[in-house]
């Protein structure tokens, strides 16, 4: 079998298995992370790429950047799945709850096979309003304002990338393969569109704000996947659609210090944060800044655009691995009680993400760190330890966070089951830097001496500032961080569209004064026809008679 | 011409046996409308055939005799005249209640083909004063409503008719000759023919209600039995317009066409304006067809004034085709209209709510009939009017006539419409004791005919306008 | 007037329903099932009728039929690639609104007159859709007013007279100023038949004034019934009229026949290098974008179902209006196909609007709370249709959307891409609340206003009379279909591509 049906069955099998659940609605569930494998298999054994016949250039495959997030998606959805499907909350998932998030990973799986513009922009579309459906099912007045501002800024950003692809689409000439549009120039609007249109899917500041919302609104497997792999799409789509050549010239700066606030500001907004979703909601937001920092990186070195990709690959599988773990972990915090056991596998991820040696983290920010020698942002090595610290202390909040959010007493003991994909997402961020090839290199610069000390220094340091901070509580109003400008707009959008303002009324006339006016006038000219016509007769005569004589 | 002349004696003779035994009426008068069609057609193949024809009578030489000249046009009108004849009286002859309508009928009949034959201007001046001494007792036929527009409409024509005769004589008195043939060719523009000429054409608008000398006609008209009405509308005031065309077209001197044309121009589009205006503002049914019939005539107007001003052969065909369309269409309405407003016992447009479930077939034929008054493709009355707009076109300083021509077909859609609309109201609809289904399909007839005129347009328009002079 | 089966086959697809729709005039109130035979049988012959069509034009014949008429513009029947895309939408839409109306009108009165009319409304549409000249044309465009005008009037009550004369207004004042601009193109350059790339070119050295002027009133006349502004009046106050008819009439036959006139005017009678020489095409693309903002800026503020339905048509039929008047290649296909979408995704809007107002009384947008549990499948129906009309991947409306983006990008009119962009929010914001009310919102305590049970004696779903609700479905199955596989060769996209291949060859 020379695997053209692999493609379509990485993106069908996810539509299909809905239908599982009408006929076995008890136990589908439980196996529905089936349908992950074989995006899976896909990633690991990828077949050669397909033309599909569905909209114009829709053509399906993987180069080694697709692989890679291919795995990892798939990776982090299959685990959720899991989790979902064997969860027993107080309230039950639900057909409309499946529905939404097998379309979500369809949409998901599709924007990464797509090698087409116009496929990934149908996955985007897809996967952004199901989500919604994931975020807002629930019902109640906080998924529902959750909700609210999530779809609008999803209609905006779909909106925003859709200008940019048709941008781009003039730029390179109407190609309809992605492949070419790496080569072609685009202008700074189209740049700026797109980066808009992803940037509020990415969680960047100042479009950030959904995030903080829509995060504790939801369900936590909805945030893993949201977290872990859609944040992850929108980096995707901004690496393929915007060319190699740096198309915002002077501004590069101007990104990179968004990029920089993002990361900090944060950091600084989830600190004082109580929900354990909210905090790693923030987390999540940093992390977006570096991501769009490695975006403005590679953009100052064309030349060595490969190793910047790669490097925005293991970024990324870093984080959708650790994130995703952390959320699962964060589920699991307030359905049961955690052992000590699960504690330990918790704090996995946690040093993975604060860049403690021998874990993802560590080798990824070794690896930013050499790549910022011979850009011009060699002097923002020190701004990445003090990100990393930033970091650290944010996973521990949320650790701390999550520690309190645990149900008093006695709980159900979980499914052993259910927990099995999040046990292999921590465990993972270990085992990657070991087999993954790509990682070699960084892993081996991540075990010198001097990294390892830097690394686990700043852990342990940011373990001390914990500990005082839990020592000494500061109280920190949370409000300025809550409120934001584009809630004001949200709200009053809501508004416009509940309430519009009615239409005026128009003019209308005095029918019976103009009524009256015209019967005056008949009964003037209907007395006596004889005499009138007579007399226009001799008129006429008179008149004409003159013009024509 | 023998065919003609035949044409002419049937209706005679026929009026004038019922004068003597007005019983039967409706059928002699059917009968002979048909025999008197059978003649008019007959005598319009032979005129194709053969050529123009004249008869002088009496045996007198050219410049003293009466003459009686036939052309294809003449023809045609004979024929349109009978066909006419034949529906309205098929159409009467089952709701007839007043004897004396036939005999007067055929005698209008008779004129109006002596009319259409007629060759010199003092016969045309014998004929139209027959025409109106019918005509007045025609609508006189109604009762005591229709005695004073009857006697107005009588004082007009007389005053119309001392017009035309004191024309005439000026005419006669210049020229010497009455034959418009030979005067044709004697017409120079010289003050008196001048004189001549407007006052014979004032004295044509005041019989053939043409804009402003027109206030005799809805009354009279409305007033009038239903057949009365459709004869008067469809025949009786074609026939001065039919002589005015001619004065215009083939006697008048080549100095006073322009000016000529330019006042009827003017006039007609008046016509279609104020007349739509009143049509569509007046309350009661058939002073609303009678003022349509005002509006409709100021495209004959309108078109005889631009062949005038530009020598242009379309706008005589479209004029023709107007009077033939026009006829049909006013015939349908008319009758359609008296269907409806005995049905419903009552004369005012309001009376007419939810006719199209009560009376459906009636009112189709008001609603096709008024179709083609509006000038909607593929009826009769579009092929004229697209003729009379082609040319309007050419030229820049035209155009404003063809948007006078849109205003006049958006208001008579405003009128016709006003009344479809009425009758697809359900929420209060007017009592309808008797329907006669054949009154209504006979209605229907001649409304069927002037959209069937789509199906020959074509040989119909290129044949006019080789006949047209 | 040839006898082949080339030459009938046209004039027999407008006889198809004529003749049905006169016979069934005659019929009694009570010949229930003579009328419905009567009906589904012209739909399927003309369906029959239109596919052997298609199948004789793919193997090569020319389908002509003439008549004459007026001197040099007979009547002209011809079946061309553009014709039998409008043909082939109106047949199929027309089948599955006869459908919906006999289940929409089951206890209704004045069926026999409504179903009469209905089928002459599709008869003069479908002569539109074939004719091959402006004489015609016209023709048609003038009998589709008067068959559509006892429609609009059907329920009879004073609103519905009213929206009838205002439509008359309307429709007469634009069948008037087309007429005026056809008989002034025929005194200075007779009537051709529609061709690729227009007749009008040897014309324009003398006469581009009158070319201008005849233009421009052309795409008045047109215009009345594309409902561009500010002549879109009559549109939202026909809303009276029944479901089917919004439905025949907003999706296919009215609105489409007006925007099919100005396709026609601009690709077959003048022709793409005489527009672009006398820059006609930039008046009608800012009449169409500024109807496209207008036309959903108004529909936010409607609270009535159809009315923000019937706003809502007005700002997308302007997009075809849009697509043609760029001038360009691809945006002229994206007109094309949005032609198609638009009619297959307004048509099962109406469906369902008039599903949710017969079943449940439901007119208002405020009463759609919870429609969702109550009428899943017409809701879904729904809810797909409006996603594809806000532009939403992968149904048809993106298809359009796409390609009317990158026309404006081909002639460097990148400010169209922004009306398309501003539009697309629009819509979302007055279509995504009532998809939000459906699902996401309880009912109201007090129940639906005027929920009503059907007796019939076929299968009765549980949500309502199965012919108003299997329509809905279909044709929603249809614009997703259409969306989906637009790169295959049978999709009204390759359909498009294929008609503008033939008009922008040099």
């Amino acid at each position: 079998m020379n695997g053209t049906l692999l493609w379509p069955a990485v993106v069908a099998t996810p539509l299909l298995a809905y239908f599982s659940l009408y006929r076995w609605p008890e136990t589908a569930p439980r196996w529905l992370w089936l349908c992950c494998l074989p995006a899976l298999a896909a990633a690991v054994w990828p077949p050669p790429a397909l033309d599909i016949p569905l909209w114009p250039g829709a053509r399906w495959g993987a180069d080694d950047m697709r692989r890679g997030f291919l795995a990892f998606s798939a990776l982090v959805w299959l685990a959720s799945t899991l989790y979902a499907g064997r969860d027993r909350p107080a309230v039950p998932y639900g057909k409309w709850f499946w529905l939404a998030w097998l379309l979500t990973l369809t949409g998901n799986l599709l924007i990464v096979i797509s090698l087409d513009a116009a496929g990934l922009y149908v996955g985007y579309a897809v996967m952004s309003l199901s989500a919604y459906i994931l975020i807002a099912h629930g019902g109640g007045k906080i998924p529902r304002r959750g909700g609210r501002i999530y779809l609008q800024l999803a209609i905006v950003s779909e909106l925003l990338i859709f200008s940019g692809l048709i941008f781009r689409f003039g730029e390179t000439g109407f190609a309809l393969e992605l492949l070419h549009w790496r080569r072609a120039p685009a202008a700074p609007l189209t740049a700026l569109l797109l980066l808009a249109g992803f940037g509020i899917k990415l969680g960047v500041w100042p479009l950030h704000f959904w995030m903080p919302l829509a995060y504790p609104a939801s369900r936590p497997v909805v945030c893993a996947v949201l977290s872990g792999t859609m944040m992850k799409t929108a980096i995707l789509g901004l690496w393929t659609f915007l060319p190699a050549e740096n198309p915002l010239a002077e501004w590069t700066h101007w990104l990179m210090a968004v990029a920089v606030i993002s990361a900090f500001y944060a950091v600084v907004a989830g600190l004082p944060q109580k929900d354990s979703r909210k905090v790693l909601a923030y987390s999540s937001i940093s992390q977006a800044g570096y991501l769009l920092a490695i975006v403005a990186l590679a953009w100052q070195q064309p030349e060595h655009r490969s190793q910047w990709g790669i490097l925005l690959l293991m970024w990324t599988v870093h984080h959708g691995l650790a994130k995703g773990a952390l959320f699962l972990g964060a589920g699991l915090a307030r359905a049961q009680r955690l052992q000590p056991a699960h504690w330990l596998i918790l704090a996995i991820p946690a040093l993975a993400m604060a860049g403690f040696p021998l874990t993802t983290g560590a080798v990824v920010k070794t690896a930013l760190e050499e790549g910022l020698t011979g850009t011009p942002y060699t002097s923002f090595s020190a701004l990445l330890l003090a990100g990393s610290l930033a970091t650290g202390l944010l996973v521990l909040r949320a650790l701390w966070r999550m520690y309190h959010s645990q149900p008093t007493g006695d709980a159900d003991k979980f499914a052993a089951g259910g927990v099995a994909g999040w046990i292999i997402l921590s465990l993972m961020v270990l085992v990657l830097p070991w087999c993954w090839p790509l990682m070699d290199q960084p892993f081996a610069a991540s075990l010198k001496t001097g990294k390892i000390l830097s690394s686990a220094g700043l852990v342990l340091l940011a373990v001390a500032i914990a500990t005082i901070a839990v020592k000494f509580p500061i109280s920190v109003s949370r409000r300025s961080f809550n409120r934001h400008p584009g809630m004001v707009v949200s709200r009053f959008i809501k508004a416009l569209i509940d309430d519009p303002p009615l239409p005026t009324p128009s003019f209308s006339p005095d029918r019976l004064w103009w009524r009256d006016r015209e019967r005056h006038w008949n009964r003037f000219w209907r007395r006596d026809a004889v005499s009138f016509t007579a007399l226009t007769l001799g008129l006429l005569l008179l008149a004409v008679g003159i013009w024509w004589l | 011409m023998n065919f003609a002349l035949v044409s002419l004696s049937i209706p005679l003779f026929t009026g004038l046996l019922l004068l003597m035994i007005p019983r039967y009426g409706g059928p002699w008068v059917v009968l002979s409308s048909t025999l008197s069609l059978a003649a008019a057609v007959a005598s319009l193949v032979e005129v194709v055939d053969s050529g123009n024809q004249a008869v002088l009578l009496g045996g007198w030489p050219e410049l003293l005799a009466i003459r009686l000249h036939l052309e294809p046009i003449n023809a045609l009108l004979l024929a349109f005249t009978a066909l006419i004849q034949l529906l309205v009286s098929l159409y009467w002859s089952r709701n007839c209640r007043n004897d004396g309508f036939w005999a007067l009928a055929s005698l209008l009949h008779a004129t109006l083909a002596a009319l259409w034959l007629s060759g010199d201007l003092f016969n045309w001046y014998v004929t139209l004063e027959l025409l109106s001494l019918v005509s007045v007792s025609m609508v006189a036929l109604a009762g005591k409503d229709s005695i004073k527009p009857a006697l107005n409409y009588l004082f007009l024509s007389l005053l119309a008719s001392l017009c035309y005769l004191l024309g005439v004589a000026i005419i006669y008195g210049r020229y010497g000759v009455l034959d418009f043939q030979i005067l044709s060719r004697m017409t120079v523009g010289d003050t008196s023919t001048a004189m001549a000429m407007l006052l014979m054409t004032l004295g044509l608008m005041v019989k053939g209600a043409l804009w402003p000398l027109h206030l005799w006609l809805p009354p009279a008209h409305s007033r009038a039995p239903t057949a009365v009405s459709a004869l008067l509308s469809a025949l009786v005031v074609k026939g001065p317009l039919f002589i005015l065309t001619l004065l215009w077209t083939r006697m008048a001197p080549m100095e006073l066409t322009d000016k000529g044309g330019e006042f009827l121009a003017v006039m007609g589009v008046f016509a279609l304006l104020v007349g739509g205006w009143c049509s569509f503002r007046t309350p009661l049914l058939k002073e609303m067809v009678a003022y349509s019939t005002v509006a409709q005539l100021g495209y004959v107007m309108l078109a005889l004034g631009l062949m005038l001003q530009w020598q242009l052969r379309e706008t005589l065909v479209a004029l023709w085709l107007f009077v033939l369309a026009h006829g049909l269409a006013k015939t349908s309405m008319f009758l359609a209209a008296g269907e409806m407003q005995r049905i419903f016992g009552n004369k005012r447009v309001t009376a007419l709510r939810g006719a199209s479930q009560t009376a459906p077939v009636a009112m189709f034929a008001f609603a096709v009939a008024g179709g083609s008054l509006i000038g909607l493709p593929p009826s009769g009355g579009f092929l004229a009017k697209w003729l009379l707009l082609e040319p309007l076109f050419y030229d820049l300083q035209r155009w404003p006539l063809a948007f006078a021509v849109l205003l006049s077909t958006l208001v008579s859609a405003a009128y016709v419409f006003r009344i479809v609309t009425l009758a697809f109201d359900r929420a209060e609809r007017g009592q309808a004791p008797s329907r006669d289904r054949v009154s209504e399909w006979l209605a229907l007839l001649p409304a069927l005919l002037v959209w069937g005129m789509a199906l020959v347009s074509e040989p119909l328009i290129l044949w006019l306008t080789r006949v047209a002079q | 007037m040839s006898l082949s089966w080339t030459g009938i086959l046209p004039l027999a697809v407008v006889l198809s329903s004529l003749v049905p729709g006169l016979l069934i005039f005659t019929l009694r109130e009570d010949q229930q099932q003579l009328r419905t035979f009567l009906n589904l049988l012209g739909a399927v012959i003309k369906l029959v009728l239109v596919a052997l069509m298609l199948y004789g034009v793919s193997q090569g014949a020319v389908f002509r039929f003439e008549f004459p008429f007026l001197p040099e513009a007979g009547i002209l029947l011809h079946g061309d690639a553009l014709s039998l895309q409008f043909v082939s939408l109106s047949s199929v839409l027309w089948l599955a609104t006869t459908v919906y109306a006999i289940g929409y009108l089951e206890g209704a009165a004045l069926k026999s007159r409504f179903f009469g009319y209905f089928s002459l409304c599709v008869s003069a549409t479908v002569g539109l859709a074939l004719a091959g000249n402006l004489v015609t044309f016209l023709l048609f465009y003038e009998l589709l007013t008067l068959a559509t005008f006892p429609l609009v009037v059907h329920t009879g009550t004073p609103e519905a007279l009213r929206a009838g004369r205002v439509y008359l207004a309307y429709t007469l004042g634009g069948g008037a100023l087309a007429l005026m601009g056809i008989a002034l193109l025929h005194s200075i350059g007779g009537t051709e038949s529609f061709t690729t790339g227009g007749y009008l070119a040897p014309l324009m050295a003398e006469h581009s004034a009158s070319l201008m002027l005849a233009f421009g009133l052309l795409v008045a006349g047109f215009g009345v019934k594309a409902a561009l502004i500010p002549l879109h009046g009559w549109l939202p106050m026909a809303m009276v009229a029944p479901a089917p008819v919004s439905a025949l009439l907003h999706a296919v036959a009215v609105v489409k026949a007006g925007v099919f006139g100005l396709v026609r005017l601009v690709y077959n009678v003048y022709g793409v290098d005489v527009m672009d020489a006398l820059h006609l095409n930039d008046p009608l693309l800012w009449v169409a974008s500024a109807t496209i903002i207008y036309g959903s800026l108004r529909a936010l503020t409607q609270t009535n179902l159809k009315k923000r339905l019937a706003y809502s048509t007005v700002s997308q039929v302007s997009y075809i209006a849009f697509g043609v008047g760029l001038l360009g290649p691809l945006a002229a296909a994206g007109a094309l196909a949005h032609l198609v979408h638009q009619g297959l995704m307004k048509v099962t809007l109406f469906y369902c609007a008039g599903a949710f107002a017969q079943t449940l009384g439901v007119h208002r947008v405020q009463e759609m709370n919870g429609l969702g549990k109550r009428m899943p499948a017409t809701m879904a129906a729904f809810t797909v249709c409006a996603l594809g009309m806000i532009g939403i991947p992968p149904m048809a409306g993106f298809i359009s959307k796409w390609y009317l983006g990158l026309g404006a990008l081909q002639v460097n009119k990148e400010w169209g891409l922004a009306v398309l962009v501003i539009s697309a929010l629009l819509n979302a914001a007055y279509f995504l609340p009532l998809i939000y009310r459906g699902w996401f919102s309880a009912p109201g305590k007090e129940g639906w206003p005027a929920e009503k049970t059907f007796q019939t004696r076929l299968t009765r779903l549980p949500e309502s009379h199965w012919m108003l609700v299997v329509p809905c479905l279909f044709t929603a199955m249809l614009s997703l279909l259409a969306g989906l596989f637009a790169a295959s060769d049978l999709s009204p996209l390759a359909w498009g591509l294929l008609i503008v291949d033939r008009e922008f060859q040099p």
